[in-house]
């Protein structure tokens, strides 16, 4: 049956009254020291272990290349996830910017976890234009950049239980995991590299 | 020359020219993240390492009308002059619910006085609002010198300025364009359904709003005499924003769209122009079909050592032709191109089409009616050969049947097809657009249903973005809105219509059919992205 409207609009502006009313206390204040304002919804990071099974969709790459998610993600190393949208404007570059940090503070670790953002807007973004987007930002192996189909971009983000109908009415968060199998670290808000560094590097075996 | 010098050297001293001066500066630095001599603006956010140049250009967050954006749980407040150097108020009519127990915290740029210079400097260095509250962490805290403060200042006082063109003291002035290369049935049902909806959506008169006086704008004559055409109705009466329209050529109407900065909002054409800005397209036209073309032909195994296309260079396939071309430019794959003037007939048939190899695939740029004039026979075609035709020139499935092409074509025939799939985009336009339709004493018809329901979305997408506009009148401020109001395509002909910060097509891929031995066009794999 067609619905009489594609997308569901989420109330962004809803959401965010009812942060600044005190009123959305998972997203905005998570007992952490960074929540001083409550209307600095960005600031605060909320963290919370969530276990998920991961779907084996078809997605591809910023090179072109066809990727089985599940078995991608489960190569043995930790993960870095986020969901991003190229022409997104206010959270989506800080929050490449950030994962981009990592990556440059991981040094000589960085072969030895896997970061990678997901496009919630996959029509958009074409592997080309998810390549010119992870240069920008100076991204490098194995930072991974995933696009695909509609569907299967929202299988993803619903397995990760971070679905909006609307890509507008996104959220900033990030996810990691120390390996297959393990719970995964849903860190909700602008997380800072010092945030997801202090929650990697112990994900990191001891090298040999 | 020394007199010259003296003069501009004078010039340049005058006040005038020395704002503008620093105005532009202001601009640059708001809109790339760049210094007057080139070098990026530098800053950070807390926490975070020094970022540079249009990473954390302001346009970025508050966008290029200086209106700000909602993303999620952000809110980025405007700042444009009129704003940012008044009192913080709430939104005229807003009164926030309050419930027992809990405390209303409004935003702080609602609550904040009017900043002035030193408030200014204050909250772009240190990120302490005017109201002495810290603003969010995503601001970033900028390294600015005097000059650059005061240039940021000029460029803020004067984003959102009026007058704007077409904002009349009562009505609301739009346009549409109908260039004289459009069909007429075709033209006929967008009238008809722009007319309508715009009537419907505008605000009433009397209701203290500006109500939307829509004008046509019909063209004559040869291409080459329609941009003068469209300046002389500009000058007449400005419009606002071009809403929806149609015509088969639409190079001049895009190139005035971007020179005047008018937003043209989803015409229908098959021939979007290049790089939009002011425009927003339903779709990228015939150039998608190519594109979409050459992505599957790399993607099945085996790559063809040949493709031969056939367009006439005079009509709209040639843009077709062209991004297949182009889009196949790196790759071992000879492209040739056979092209005619006129209609086709069996002789010219003959003689366009060269002795086919295994392997070689065939694309066809051509209408319906040169379509049902292909050869009887296939000897010019080996059976293993791959043929394509444009799903949009062929007009299969609504204005031709596909059973008019000869037998053996037919069944190696693949379409390349735009749009929604024709029966679960009827069963749509019917459910979303058909008692809308009724309501107004039109009704849906098989030939005209996609330029129906494009043209009904052209005018949703519009009602919805300039309700959010509300008084606050700014072409940049509407296009920002247009991006963000994509749930008005309720009635559009393709199956998935989504438009973000910066695009400027709403939808983005498309399906190869094959023809059924009845002659309907069903679905052979998934949905093209090129």
């Amino acid at each position: 049956m067609p619905s009489r409207l594609p997308a569901f609009r989420p109330p962004p502006a809803l959401l965010a009254s009812l942060l600044l009313m005190g009123l959305a206390p998972a997203m905005a204040r998570g007992g952490d020291e960074h929540a001083h304002h409550h209307h600095h919804a960005a600031s605060a990071v909320s963290r919370s272990e969530i276990t998920l099974a991961l779907p084996q969709v078809k997605l591809r790459s910023q090179d072109g290349a066809a990727v089985m998610f599940a078995d991608t993600l489960d190569d043995g190393r930790p993960v870095l996830l986020n969901f991003i949208y190229t022409s997104c404007t206010a959270i989506c570059p800080p929050m490449t910017r950030i994962f981009a940090e990592v990556q440059e503070s991981l040094g000589a670790d960085r072969p030895r976890v896997r970061l990678v953002s997901v496009s919630i807007d996959p029509e958009q973004d074409t592997p080309q234009r998810l390549k010119d987007y992870a240069r920008q930002f100076g991204a490098a192996e194995p930072w991974l950049f995933l696009t695909g189909s509609a569907a299967a971009s929202t299988t993803v983000q619903k397995a990760f239980n971070s679905y909006r109908p609307d890509k507008m009415g996104h959220t900033p968060v990030s996810f990691l995991r120390r390996g297959p199998g393990q719970p995964w670290v849903r860190l909700d808000g602008l997380a800072q590299a010092g945030d997801l560094l202090r929650e990697l590097r112990p994900m990191l075996p001891p090298r040999p | 020359m020394h007199r010259l010098l003296a003069l501009s050297l004078l010039l340049l001293a005058l006040p005038g020219h020395a704002d503008e001066a620093l105005r532009a500066e202001g601009q640059r630095l708001y809109l790339d993240g760049l210094r007057a001599d080139g070098s990026p603006l530098e800053g950070r956010r807390p926490g975070g390492e020094v970022l540079r140049g249009r990473d954390l250009a302001c346009a970025q967050c508050h966008r290029r009308s200086g209106m700000g954006t909602i993303e999620g749980v952000v809110v980025v407040p405007p700042v444009t002059g009129a704003v940012l150097f008044a009192p913080g108020r709430a939104p005229a009519g807003h009164a926030p619910r309050r419930a027992a127990g809990v405390a209303l915290l409004d935003h702080g740029f609602r609550t904040r006085p009017a900043y002035d210079a030193p408030r200014l400097a204050r909250a772009l260095r240190e990120g302490m609002g005017a109201g002495d509250v810290p603003l969010d962490p995503l601001m970033p805290r900028y390294t600015l010198n005097e000059r650059e403060l005061a240039a940021l200042q000029a460029w803020l006082e004067e984003l959102g300025k009026g007058p704007v063109p077409g904002v009349g003291s009562t009505a609301l002035h739009l346009a549409t364009v109908i260039t004289p290369d459009a069909d007429p049935r075709q033209r006929d049902a967008m009238r008809e359904v722009l007319q309508h909806c715009i009537a419907g959506r505008s605000p009433p008169p009397g209701s203290g709003r500006r109500t939307w006086v829509l004008e046509e704008w019909t063209l004559s004559g040869p291409p080459q005499g329609w941009r003068a055409q469209l300046e002389a109705r500009m000058h007449r009466q400005p419009a606002f924003a071009l809403v929806s329209g149609i015509g088969r050529e639409w190079a001049p109407v895009h190139e005035f769209c971007e020179a005047e900065g008018v937003p043209c909002l989803f015409p229908n054409t098959d021939l979007p122009g290049p790089a939009p800005r002011a425009s927003v397209y339903l779709w990228p036209g015939l150039a998608l079909e190519g594109a979409v073309l050459a992505r599957h032909l790399l993607e099945q195994a085996p790559v063809p050592k040949r493709i031969i296309q056939v367009f006439d260079p005079a009509d709209a396939g040639r843009a077709g032709a062209s991004a297949l071309r182009t889009a196949l430019i790196d790759q071992p794959v000879t492209v040739l191109d056979q092209t005619f003037h006129g209609p086709l007939d069996e002789t010219a048939w003959r003689k366009l089409l060269p002795a086919m190899e295994a392997g070689d695939v065939l694309m066809l740029w051509l209408g319906a009616a040169d379509l049902a004039r292909l050869p009887g026979r296939l000897e010019a075609a080996p059976p293993t050969a791959r043929v394509f035709v444009s799903g949009t020139l062929a007009g299969l499935e609504r204005v031709a049947d596909a059973r008019s092409i000869p037998p053996p074509w037919r069944s190696v025939l693949h379409v390349i097809y735009p749009f929604d799939a024709p029966e679960a985009r009827l069963s749509r336009m019917v459910f979303n657009l058909g008692s809308w339709m009724s309501a107004q004493g039109l009704s849906l018809a098989r030939d005209t249903e996609r330029t129906q329901g494009n043209t009904h979305t052209a005018c949703e997408i519009t009602a919805l973005a300039l309700y959010t506009l509300g008084e606050r009148y700014s072409r940049d401020y509407l296009l920002e809105l247009v991006e963000d109001s994509y749930a008005g395509a309720t009635a559009s002909a393709f199956p998935r219509f989504t438009l973000g910060p910066g695009q400027r097509f709403g939808s983005k891929g498309a399906y190869l059919m094959r023809v059924e031995t009845d002659g309907r066009l069903s679905v052979d794999g998934e949905w093209i992205v090129p």
